[in-house]
């Protein structure tokens, strides 16, 4: 564990040493040492100088040049050996050359050094830049004793000093050569590992693509799940709902009052299970978007008007008063869906029935604000507490405070749900208004439809 | 004698539909699953038939499109479709179903069956 830690420190000090600027410096250094022997007074004329600096480079070049073949080399896994013979002969031949052609180092000298290059490339087990480098020197001292022989020059410290500078340098070279090369494959390195963390990202967004895929396919089965299990629900709900009726109208012979009385209750609780099934379907159908809204332009007066009059029986059952305020000016159209715009209305008024103590009222009016129409349902219940509203058009948002209980309103707690489910598909808005012991008032606004 | 037919899979309700129509003087004649459904709906003679539309063997809906295919199929308003499906979900399954009658099992009493019977036949 820790020596693996530690190789990835140095790792990334290694990468640290590889930015931009640390190449630049080492390129200075390069030529700062390559102009030093300039400084020395020499014997050497002024090209055999610059002859120095160009020996520098290839020593360089060629240590940067290896280093970067060796790490592909081994990073396709090819024999390096068998590659590296070709790049050395063909670097050696142009040294060979250059060496010939820039310096005036000729005649057997030359075969000389050309001779051991060649034996160090077949040995193998010299790298190119050491046999580079040693060429470099081999040139330099031969270049310093044909000099000395030549020209019959006594040996003397200057020369001896630019001999050690050149040497130096040389090795200096190839180091830097080395390092720099090194430095590339490194960064290389990470642009491919920030490669392979790019593809590692795209493939986990990929899976998650595919989680998703999955969810969904999950969600449609639960959605299915809810339609079968709602409808075989609904058969044995339907028939213990008709035996039940069939009992409590004397088919079956005469009952006690005692006995009506439970048979109601199972019948009113069997109904209300049948009606949470039914509002659950309808919720399950509106998210599974399979219930579309078909806006057409309709008369809102004429549906609420229709639904007050069917409403009119269960309020005189509870003694309410409903009725429908006629609005003063001609009312215009507005976009609709008539059935589902019926089905929110029939669930506002019924809840205002439901909710309202007996000897109350409900009104129905209308009121229109630019493009807007809005149908509004007023009752004088006992009213929502504040902090409640927001409760109310939620998922089974019953109040656990509401002035009736659960049995005496035979709610779901979807009404409402549906009902602002069926007016965001209009792209309408829905809400209320209240206080409490002074009633409530529900609304929801719809588009004007344009005159055609 | 009105003659009706009742096309029901569950038991308990298609009894329970059979005796109150009974009571109401009409001639009750039942079938359990689609194909017995259809082999008597083909025979024909009855002035209405209640069909359930979930049916094991046959559905409701291809009854009526195999009827349909041999000519067979049952006068308009001679059907009454007994279902717990939506009127719209029908309608997409059914192209008849405007002229065709339809009730909402979960919605029915008995003598709510027995008034829509009467008005039919």
């Amino acid at each position: 564990m820790s020596s693996k830690k530690a190789k990835i420190i140095q790792t990334e000090q290694l990468r640290v040493v590889s930015s931009g600027s640390k190449i630049w410096n080492q390129l200075v250094i390069f030529f700062v040492i390559g102009l030093l022997p300039l400084i020395f007074p020499t014997k050497i004329s002024v090209p055999n100088q610059w002859i120095l600096f160009f020996n520098l480079a290839i020593a360089l070049l060629s240590s940067f040049v290896y280093e970067l073949w060796r790490a592909r080399l081994q990073k396709e896994g090819k024999s390096i050996q068998k590659v590296m013979t070709l790049q050395l002969l063909t670097s050696v031949v142009l040294l060979a050359i250059f060496l010939h052609f820039f310096t005036r180092i000729n005649g057997p000298l030359f075969i000389l050094y050309l001779l051991t290059v060649m034996e160090s490339a077949l040995n193998l087990n010299v790298s190119l830049p050491n046999i580079v480098v040693g060429v470099m020197m081999l040139s330099t001292i031969g270049e310093f004793v044909y000099l000395v022989m030549i020209k019959e020059i006594i040996l003397n410290l200057i020369s001896m000093v630019e001999l050690a500078v050149r040497v130096t340098a040389l090795i200096f070279m190839r180091s830097y050569g080395l390092s720099l090369a090194q430095n590339i494959i490194l960064e290389r390195k990470a642009r491919s590992r920030a490669q392979k963390a790019e593809g590692l990202v795209k493939e986990q967004l990929v899976e998650l693509k595919n989680a998703n895929i999955k969810l969904k396919g999950l969600d449609r089965l639960k959605d299915e799940f809810v339609s079968i299990a709602s409808h075989e629900l609904r058969t044995p709900m339907t028939v213990i709902n008709n035996y039940l009726w069939m009992v409590l109208h004397g088919k079956a012979g005469e009952i006690s009052q005692k006995q009506k009385l439970y048979l109601d209750r199972a019948a009113i609780s069997s109904q209300r299970l049948i009606a949470l099934v039914n509002d659950m379907l309808t919720i399950s159908r509106i998210q599974r978007g399979k219930i579309m809204v078909k806006s057409e332009s309709g008369d809102l007066l004429e549906l609420a008007k229709g639904v007050v009059e069917e409403l009119k029986i269960k309020a005189k059952e509870k003694k309410l008063k409903l009725s429908l305020k006629e609005p003063e000016k001609k009312l215009p159209q507005v976009l609709l869906d008539k059935e589902r715009i019926r089905e929110a209305l029939v669930n506002l008024i019924g809840n205002a029935l439901k909710f309202t103590p007996e000897k109350g009222e409900i009104v129905v009016s209308f009121k229109r604000k630019g493009q807007w129409m809005t149908a509004l349902v007023a009752d004088t219940g006992p009213g929502i507490a504040q902090e409640d509203l927001p409760k109310l058009f939620k998922k089974f948002g019953r109040l656990d405070r509401s002035f009736a209980t659960v049995a005496e309103t035979r709610g779901t707690g979807l009404g409402l749900y549906i009902c602002k489910q069926i007016i965001d598909l209009h792209h309408g808005k829905i809400g209320v208004k209240s206080e409490l012991g002074k009633g409530s008032t529900f609304y929801f606004s719809l588009k004007v439809a344009k005159k055609k | 004698m009105k003659k009706i037919l009742i096309v029901e899979d569950d038991q308990f309700l298609r009894e329970l539909y059979a005796e109150v129509l009974k009571k109401a003087a009409f001639a009750v004649t039942e079938a359990g699953d689609g194909e017995k459904g259809y082999q008597l709906m083909k025979e024909g003679g009855y002035d209405l038939v209640l069909l359930d539309i979930i049916l094991p063997k046959i559905d409701g809906l291809e009854i009526l499109k195999k009827l349909e295919k041999e000519g067979k199929l049952p006068k308009k308003k001679k059907i009454c479709l007994l279902t717990n499906l939506s009127v719209e979900a029908l309608s997409k399954k059914w192209g008849r179903i405007e002229a065709d009658e339809y009730l909402i099992k979960s919605e029915l009493t008995p003598d709510q069956l027995v008034k829509k019977v009467k008005t039919l036949v």
